[in-house]
């Protein structure tokens, strides 16, 4: 196991930088933290192909919070997924570049890739459960991944382990070590998983719906955790939810998927407040909001999704738009812009006089 | 408007009809047991702690709170899938925890349940007619042609094909699951439905066709719900009137709109402020920190005010007294030694009775 130039410890109970990775470098100042160019992640299924990334293409920069937005099926797991290369059963990438640190990954041996998981990138899932394994006490699944990445001793690790749990809120971490996860509740199992993410001090931390099992005041503690460790260790996240609010509050700027394309891409605030693309608009129409009057009728989007083992060839929200014309059953609209950093991808964006009321039918 | 200040009263005082539903001081213990051969009972988790409130006819009534509060236990000691450890739960009157045999089984046509999960909660085996027949076969309702004509005519209630009679839980998406859900619980014309986390386990913008057709199915009908989330956004969106649980107790109750604009009670404002909502100013201006800590175990819950762990404005007094329930506007009660606001009364304890 070839052994970092991590002889110091950095256990000192800050986050100091560790020394910098062998494997990747930023090269020119210009270079995002990661880059993915047209990729398309398919999963081979009995009944066929499905297109469950269909030509994504996105960038992310250093200590930036990338938000990735939509409902199940679009793609935005998938997406993540690719970037580490943990796909389910049937699922490959079939072509496009993920470059991270300048560093192409699509294509990486084994070997390598397991370098970069856990140390540049690291993961951290929905389900802290079963996520985390039940028969291993909680102090030994950090240490693990610090022994494996940073090749440090037993004792090292587990120190390591018990500093990285203070680290994030874990109450009495000394003790907590030695617990197991079904003796943890779901925040406390959450923690544990941040912890592991962060052990080794990665550059891009990929955040899957990170909250959505948590009770809504643990998904503040953790969210604001998230927020802290991000800006101590100038981490870069990739924030995947379905929960806009959770987006609105924490992204700087957000992607919106559907059927496995990118519809929509702003900054936040642009995104919300000058929202383009159709279904975002539909979105956020169909979200009861504490402040609204509840008289009135939630919008519903019509129809499902459309089945991304045959996708149209025009484009896919065309049969539940509001606004659909002619040519969106023609072709696919490309993603544009009107003003500069807010693309879309629509024959006919929403403009500010077209807005959605609430209660609209 | 009422001016009874009881959290049972939720009708005005000078409407003669009683509340549909009146829940007082209910209790439920789930016993724990140790010991492989002779099981010792070691103690006992307390999932609903002298509960009370009431619902009136056609009202939505919400019970939100986070996981172990005991609302789902409330749900289901409603509908009777549960035995109170002790308390009452009237029904029109009625004490419908005492029944039993027949007299239960034709109870249970008034009180129906639309449950958490929509792939749980149907029978993968049956086909979808049968099982939104089921409830009419075990009570003996009608004919079977009637049956079948019911059957069709609920589906297409909800928004179904009637074609769907013939298919399989596993070829519907989740928010049809759900319709399908709400048509079984329709099926023997229900006084009243307690659903229990109705959207949480369906995407984003199928919540709102299940929300509008709730509403709907309320105004046809004539439905009084109880609606049970954790997700405070949608209890508010349908309910009338709320009530706050943690771990096993009733905090805070009252109108949707008072809740939500001048909560009374900190765990209520904490979980008000930790709702994250779609509007980037407003969530990056929020200047809150979280609810600090964890919830406490159930087994043996904080002496005093069990909510004294987390609570940011915790004295000596919480840590020994359990607080009791105050009026702070018109049906509007919160059980706090220091709330938010002042209490409207003298002060003193009000009891949860009228």
């Amino acid at each position: 196991m070839p052994r970092d130039s991590w002889t110091r410890p950095v256990y000192s109970g800050h986050f100091g930088r560790a020394q910098p990775r062998v494997l990747v470098r930023l090269p020119e100042q210009m270079a995002s933290l990661l880059e993915i160019t047209d990729l398309k992640t398919f999963i081979r299924l009995r009944k066929g192909e499905v297109r469950a990334v269909d030509g994504v293409s996105l960038s992310i920069e250093a200590g930036e919070t990338l938000g990735l937005v939509g409902e199940s099926g679009c793609g935005k797991t998938m997406t993540g997924m690719s970037i580490v290369q943990l796909l389910p059963p049937g699922g490959y990438i079939a072509s496009g570049s993920i470059r991270l640190g300048g560093k192409e990954l699509v294509g990486l041996p084994d070997r390598e890739l397991r370098r970069v998981r856990g140390n540049d990138v690291a993961v951290i899932f929905q389900d802290p459960m079963t996520s985390l394994n039940p028969t291993m006490q909680v102090g030994v699944q950090i240490a693990e991944s610090v022994r494996i990445h940073r090749g440090a001793s037993k004792v090292e690790a587990m120190k390591r382990a018990e500093e990285v749990l203070g680290l994030v809120g874990m109450p009495r971490p000394k003790e907590r070590v030695k617990d197991y996860p079904h003796q943890l509740s779901g925040g406390l199992r959450q923690r544990v998983m941040i912890a592991m993410a962060l052990s080794c001090e990665p550059k891009l931390l990929i955040a899957d719906e990170p909250t959505t099992a948590l009770d809504v005041t643990i998904q503040l503690q953790i969210l604001e955790l998230l927020y802290e460790l991000k800006q101590r260790l100038q981490m870069a996240v990739l924030l995947i939810t379905h929960d806009m609010g959770v987006i609105a509050g924490r992204a700087d700027r957000v992607l919106v998927m559907y059927a496995g394309k990118i519809v929509e891409s702003a900054q936040t605030v642009d995104l919300f407040e000058g929202t383009r693309h159709p279904y975002t608009e539909a979105l956020l129409s169909s979200i009861p909001r504490m402040d609204q009057d509840e008289a009135a009728p939630l919008y519903s989007i019509p129809g499902i999704p459309p089945d991304l083992s045959h996708p149209p060839d025009w484009c896919r929200f065309q049969p539940r738009c509001r606004y659909a014309t002619t040519v969106c059953h023609e072709s696919e609209p490309l993603l544009r812009a009107d003003t500069p950093g807010h693309e879309f991808a629509c024959f006919n964006p929403v403009s500010t006089h077209q807005r959605l009321d609430r209660g609209a039918a | 408007m009422t001016t009874s200040t009881s959290p049972v009263a939720a009708t005005s005082a000078s409407d003669p009809a009683p509340p549909l539903v009146e829940i007082r001081h209910l209790v439920k213990e789930f016993p724990v047991t140790a010991g492989a051969v002779l099981q010792r009972k070691i103690g006992s988790i307390k999932a609903v702690t002298d509960v009370s409130f009431s619902i009136g006819k056609g009202e939505t009534f919400g019970l939100v709170g986070e996981s172990g509060c005991g609302k789902t236990t409330v749900g289901r000691l409603l509908v009777g899938l549960e035995k109170p450890t002790s308390g009452e739960i009237l029904f029109e009157g009625r004490d419908i925890a005492k029944l039993s045999g027949s007299d239960r089984r034709h109870q249970r046509r008034d009180l129906q349940l639309v449950f958490q999960d929509p792939y749980a909660s149907l029978d993968p085996r049956m086909r979808v007619g049968s099982i939104v027949r089921e409830p009419l076969n075990v009570q003996k309702i009608g004919t079977r042609e009637e049956r079948t004509a019911r059957v069709r005519q609920l589906l297409s209630e909800v928004g179904l094909s009637p074609k769907s009679v013939d298919l399989y839980p596993h070829e519907f998406s989740g928010g049809q699951r759900q319709r399908i859900g709400l048509a079984r619980a329709l099926s023997l014309n229900p006084k009243l439905i307690v659903a229990d986390e109705p959207v949480s386990a369906l995407d984003v913008s199928i919540r709102s066709q299940i929300l509008n057709l709730m509403n709907s199915l309320q105004k046809v009908h004539g439905l009084t719900y109880l609606v049970i989330s954790h997700d405070l956004s949608v209890v508010k969106y349908l309910s009338d009137r709320i009530g706050v649980m943690y771990l096993g107790k009733l905090v805070e109750i009252g109108p949707s709109q008072a809740i939500y604009t001048k909560p009374a009670h900190p765990y209520t404002l904490g979980l008000i402020n930790a709702i994250p909502e779609p509007d980037p100013r407003r969530e990056r201006a929020k200047d809150v920190s979280p609810i600090r800590g964890e919830l406490p175990s159930a087994l043996n819950p904080p002496v005093g005010c069990r909510f004294n762990t987390r609570c940011p404005r915790v004295q000596d007094v919480c840590r020994e007294v359990e607080p009791p329930l105050r009026p702070f506007g018109p049906q509007h009660l919160a059980a706090c030694h220091f709330p938010l606001q002042e209490p409207t009364a003298s002060g003193s304890a009000v009891s949860a009775v009228a």
